[in-house]
């Protein structure tokens, strides 16, 4: 098995390794912290990240530095840093982990965000049913803020930023991060429409910057080793770094593995994830979290960043990858995430609300061999009409497992219907008799 | 800061060109040219929501359709709202919003007024949609409103109506995705003002007036269009009929100085109208009995009676009182026939209470008898004061402009007011104010003294003013010294440090309005505590600026119309000096006869010759003393005492009760003529059904 260097997951894979602001300072942890925090003014550590090429683990992909970029540069008032731990997506657990067995990485990559981008207030959102790792949260934030890490007057530097944890209330739609902020301001958890763009009106109403947990967890190791360091790794110029990968489903170990960007899903689930569970072989798999469309055994030899993921026909999204054997049925796997896709529709525009339920009470009927031929057109026909035409990207993700699974398995669709009528015209028959 | 902007851009719709203002929305930029852009969220008074996406259009160089109710028109941009990816868009959207609903038409009462049902005609759009629809039992929002979800678009519009307009927030979403539906927010039945906002603003059947269920088709109904009978804002109604009966009142979006908006008395309370106690035939008092009889009879009656008590007491034993709910035509004759027919200036209107406060007020200080400002100006104001209004109880729609500048336009608003600020769901404009000041109604003159002696000691007197009124300022200088903090202090409870930051804000204002409401215009010294609010504007430059004024609030519809038709003691129509020699003379010129030389009694001195034996007969239109005065004055057994009390009345009231005649009235339903709103607009009142009973308003008055 090629052997990586782990970076996100390094300290925690030590034995005995607990979290600590003791342990994560012994690793050699605030250092970067200690570099930046009165030496390099702020637009020098966006310059650094922007270099580092260091691209959102959220989903979306877009480049960190940029997105800081993005806040009005002469604004006086409060700015603010909102961290999205609202990790929901079917398949993915790596924020989960990343929080739970080393905060104080995450802590310091809010710091340095902090520092940048100039907010004295950072958020962070973290998914309701995560009550240890919001435990651990607050535990680090009370730990670093005694060491003096956290509050005003940091490292006597004369900075101050406040970190604050808030916990959702367990809906999917608060991932997205317009919906984290609604949310966040204690409304409901609704996606707004774009634009503006958070960072000119974002909490409050005042610039925001929403960043992922991994994605700040770059942070310290870009600042110490330096940004040319960070873009050397991965697939360069583009997918720079390493992504924590969550692989589940059919696999012989699954769980998180931090490979560099680029390697291949071969690699990752045969020779990391210890490969298939059985003697069955792959069948599908699913590359980047519920919302990303499946892929086949044809793309195992799809790199892992996200320019190859996207030529291929899906993304590389949040890092979950689902994998499943073959006699997986797909029509009720697409059914399972058609599921959660709707019990998770928010309810604000029309497409989604009425698509979500319109769509998996169509596929409920096709599984349960109720369903007619003409269902395949409409559920294309309604899955090309909520995409793009939705308030948020929830649109795009709710269609996906319908659409990926009737490209590639079309026939396990038209079995179910074939059954289906077949037992309609049995049913059928006395009534014709008669 | 805002909303005018002479900036324009130039962009196409359709192939055709226009130019707008920088900002307007696309689908409003689409109107312009006469496209209406299919729609159910978005509507011009709210803040773009996008989320029927039922308003796609292409846009030139986007790459997907865009929702024209979020998108702001830019330089050179091209829209198509009519291609056939447009037109499949719309359709493929609406077939989504159809999908859970019921296609219960036949029995919505919105049927023939439902924007969905007219896109689903436009469209003719089918649904394929073969499963099961969600399904929510039926809820009444109090005895006023139903809802029926099933029939919801989840458009939000009644939800952000509350909150955006109303600041009311008494609406939420509840659930989540097809489960959502619009209940009252938290778990309390419906708990609000009930300004039938929500009704009026729902595009389908999902919120409607149970005052008017299951009794028409809008098509069957027939519409006048007025002015509203309640308080002196003035708001066009459209009041819609169906066989002489009362079916339902409502407001056109945009229409009027209300523009579309109402209040709970507005537009819950027309039957008022209707009510079967209302006094159909004119009633003669026989033996102590009020007894049924004919006009010609209770004609012949009063006729009698006066010429009998004018022949042996003269014209002053008469008094005349009327309501400022009368049309300012009725107005005008009845201070006419006081004036004339009887000869005597004992005469008052309900603007006695208060309004005549603010009135004589602006009179003495600006010489003008109308606000100098308008409810635009309110909107466009950048600082507002607040006097004793507490307008969204008496003034709810000026209140709303009020609201309007506040959360839309970040205007300051100060307040000095008897109300506490309460987290409720009924709206307080003390929870807008930035600083607001808590007296009861006795000291409101203090804490506006204390508001002028901080402009003054604080150095924000307007240098122009100091020099172009150099005595002015050092008599008020003067004044104000001689009050001390202490004093102010202990008598409002208000630190000197609230005054100062007040004043600041107040002088700091481009464009200030001070209103002032019937707490203050009724209370003891309302006139003078008027004059200061004046000299707080005087002084800081802003009573002559532009936007800039004073405008004490109406309490009743027509009371500025009362004041401006003469319809009280001191003034002649037009709101003249009784005591002015070219006034009288004007006056005189035009009836042809000589006006009583006398000065006239107000309602209180009328009520006082009443009990004193002076004053034998009354004619009161429309006008309650027994129930509207306090016990003290007297007024019931004064009005006893009378040889002649004509009441004209549209119910038994306190006072018709004791009347020895009492002619039945028409109300606003039932007349023509017009009203005078509280910022001087005279607009057109139009009957939406014939008068009730006998009560012929043209013949109401002896002429």
């Amino acid at each position: 098995m090629p052997k990586h260097e782990l970076i996100l997951l390094k300290n925690m894979m030590e034995p005995g390794y607990t979290g600590s602001l003791h342990d994560y300072e012994r690793a050699g942890g605030y250092q970067a912290l200690r570099k930046v925090v009165g030496k390099v003014p702020p637009a020098g550590v966006t310059g650094m990240v922007m270099k580092s090429g260091l691209r959102g683990r959220g989903g979306a992909g877009f480049p960190t530095g940029l997105k800081w970029n993005f806040l009005p540069k002469d604004y006086i008032g409060p700015k603010y840093l909102c961290c999205n731990a609202d990790e929901s997506e079917p398949g993915t657990f790596k924020d989960r982990q990343l929080i739970e067995r080393d905060p104080h990485q995450i802590l310091e990559g809010i710091l340095l965000a902090c520092y940048a981008i100039g907010s004295e207030t950072a958020y962070i959102y973290i998914r309701g049913e995560f009550v240890l790792g919001a435990k651990i949260l607050e535990q680090a934030i009370a730990e670093a803020r005694t060491a003096g890490y956290i509050g005003s007057n940091i490292l006597g530097a004369g900075i101050t930023v406040n970190v604050w944890v808030h916990r959702g209330a367990g809906a999917y739609i608060c991932g997205e991060e317009t919906a984290l902020l609604e949310s966040l301001e204690g409304k409901r958890g609704l996606p707004r429409f774009k634009p503006p763009f958070p960072a000119t009106n974002g909490l409050y109403n005042k610039p925001t910057v929403v960043n992922n947990i991994e994605t700040l967890a770059n942070l310290p190791h870009i600042v110490v080793r330096g940004p040319e360091w960070f873009a050397s790794i991965g697939s360069p110029p583009k997918s720079t770094g390493t992504r924590v990968f969550c692989v589940s489903g059919h696999v012989k170990q699954p769980g998180n593995y931090e490979v560099p960007m680029g390697v291949t899903f071969r690699e990752l689930i045969y020779e990391h994830a210890g490969g298939m569970r059985s003697d069955k072989s792959l069948k599908a798999f699913i590359p980047g979290g519920a919302s990303a469309p499946f892929l086949t055994p044809n793309h195992l030899d799809v790199k892992l960043d996200f320019e190859s993921v996207a030529a291929a026909g899906s993304m590389l999204g949040s890092g979950g990858v689902t994998v499943m054997e073959e006699g997986t049925d797909i029509v009720w796997a697409a059914l399972r995430l058609m599921e959660f896709f709707y019990h998770e529709s928010c309810g604000k525009c029309s497409p989604c609300r009425e698509g979500s339920s319109w769509l998996v009470q169509t596929m409920r009927r096709i599984v349960a061999k109720r369903g007619r031929m003409e269902d395949l057109e409409t559920l294309v026909d309604l899955c090309k009409n909520i995409e793009g035409r939705t308030v948020c990207a929830f649109g795009e993700a709710e269609v996906a497992p319908i659409m990926s699974t009737l490209k590639h398995w079309r026939s396990e669709y038209v079995t179910l219907i074939q059954e289906a009528e077949a037992a309609n015209l049995i049913k059928l028959e006395p009534a014709v008799r008669h | 800061m805002r909303k005018t902007t002479t900036e324009t851009v130039r962009l196409t719709i359709d192939g055709i060109s226009i130019s707008v203002p920088k900002g307007t929305l696309v689908i409003e930029a689409a109107r312009l040219v006469g496209v209406m852009v299919p729609h159910f969220c978005y509507h011009p008074k709210l803040k773009p929501d996008a989320n029927c996406r039922m308003c796609l259009v292409e846009v030139e160089r986007m790459p997907k359709l865009q929702t024209s109710c979020s998108t702001v028109a830019t330089e050179g941009m091209a829209v198509r709202t009519a291609t056939t990816v447009v037109h499949n868009a719309h359709k493929s959207v609406l077939e989504f919003i159809l999908a859970n609903h019921p296609l219960d038409c036949p029995v919505c009462d919105q049927g023939g007024k439902c924007d969905l049902q007219d896109f689903s005609h436009q469209y003719t759009a089918t649904s394929r949609f073969e499963e099961t629809k969600r399904i929510f039992q039926k809820e009444y929002f109090s005895p006023l409103i139903e809802t029926q979800m099933n029939r919801c678009v989840q458009c939000l519009r009644c939800v952000r109506y509350c909150d955006e307009v109303m600041d009311v927030k008494a609406l939420a979403p509840i659930g989540r995705g097809t489960m959502t539906e619009i209940k009252s927010f938290g778990a309390h039945p419906l708990d609000c003002e009930f300004c039938g906002g929500c009704v009026q603003i729902c595009p389908v059947g999902a919120i409607t007036s149970r005052l008017s269920m299951y009794e028409y088709r809008p098509w069957m109904l027939k519409r006048a269009d007025t002015v509203c009978m309640f308080c002196g804002d003035g708001c066009q109604i459209t009041v819609q009929t169906k066989d002489q009966e009362l079916i339902e009142v409502n407001s056109a979006q945009g229409a009027g100085r209300n523009s579309g908006d109402l209040c709970a008395r507005g537009f819950f309370g027309f039957r008022a109208a209707s009510h079967p106690s209302r006094v159909t035939h004119p009633l003669i008092r026989r033996n102590g009995v009020l007894v049924q009889a004919t006009w010609e009879e209770a004609l012949v009656f009063v006729a009698e009676q006066t010429n009998r008590l004018k022949l042996a007491h003269g014209p002053q034993a008469f008094g005349g009182l009327i309501s400022g709910r009368c049309t300012n035509e009725e107005l005008y004759l009845f201070q006419k026939f006081m004036r004339l027919t009887i000869g005597t200036n004992n005469l008052d209107s309900s603007a006695r209470y208060g309004h005549i406060n603010g009135v004589q007020a602006m009179r003495s200080v600006q010489g003008t008898h109308r606000w100098t400002v308008t409810f635009e100006d309110i909107v466009q104001a950048d600082v507002l004061l607040l006097v004793g209004t507490n307008i969204t109880e008496t003034n709810p729609i000026t209140g709303l402009k009020v609201k309007e500048a506040v959360k839309k336009y970040d205007a300051t608003l100060l307040t000095i007011e008897a109300i506490q600020p309460a987290v409720g769901t009924i709206s307080n404009i003390s929870n807008l104010s930035q600083q607001h000041v808590c007296v009861a109604p006795s000291q409101f003159g203090a804490a506006v003294l204390g508001l002028l002696k901080a402009i003054v000691e604080d150095n924000h007197v307007d240098s122009t003013i100091r020099q172009r009124m150099p005595d002015y300022v050092s008599a008020v200088s003067q004044a104000v010294e001689r009050l001390t903090w202490d004093d102010l202090a202990l008598s409002t409870g208000v630190s000197r440090e609230s005054f100062v930051q007040m004043a600041a804000s107040l002088a700091g204002g481009r464009r200030v309005v001070a209103l002032a409401g019937q707490t203050l215009l009724r209370s003891q010294g309302g006139y003078g505590i008027c004059l200061n609010l004046m000299d707080l504007l005087l002084l800081t430059g802003r009573l002559t600026a532009q936007g800039c004024g004073f405008a004490p609030l109406a309490e009743e519809n027509n009371d500025q119309g009362a004041v401006e038709m003469g319809a009280v003691a001191a003034l002649l129509p037009g709101a003249l000096d009784l005591t002015d020699q070219d006034a009288r003379a004007q006056i005189t010129r035009v009836w042809k006869e000589d006006l009583p030389l006398a000065e006239g009694a107000t309602l209180i001195e009328m009520i006082d010759r009443a009990q004193a034996g002076i004053i034998k007969g009354l004619f009161v239109v429309g006008e309650n003393p027994v129930g509207s005065l306090p016990p003290q004055t007297g007024v019931k057994e004064a009005l006893g005492k009378l040889d002649l009390l004509v009441c004209q009345e549209l119910f038994l009231t306190e006072t018709a009760a004791l009347a020895h005649v009492v002619l039945p009235a028409a109300s606003a339903m039932e007349k023509a003529g017009t009203f005078t709103n509280t910022e001087g607009h005279v607009q057109a009142v139009r009957p939406a059904i014939n008068p009730v009973g006998r009560s012929a308003h043209r013949r109401s008055l002896p002429q």
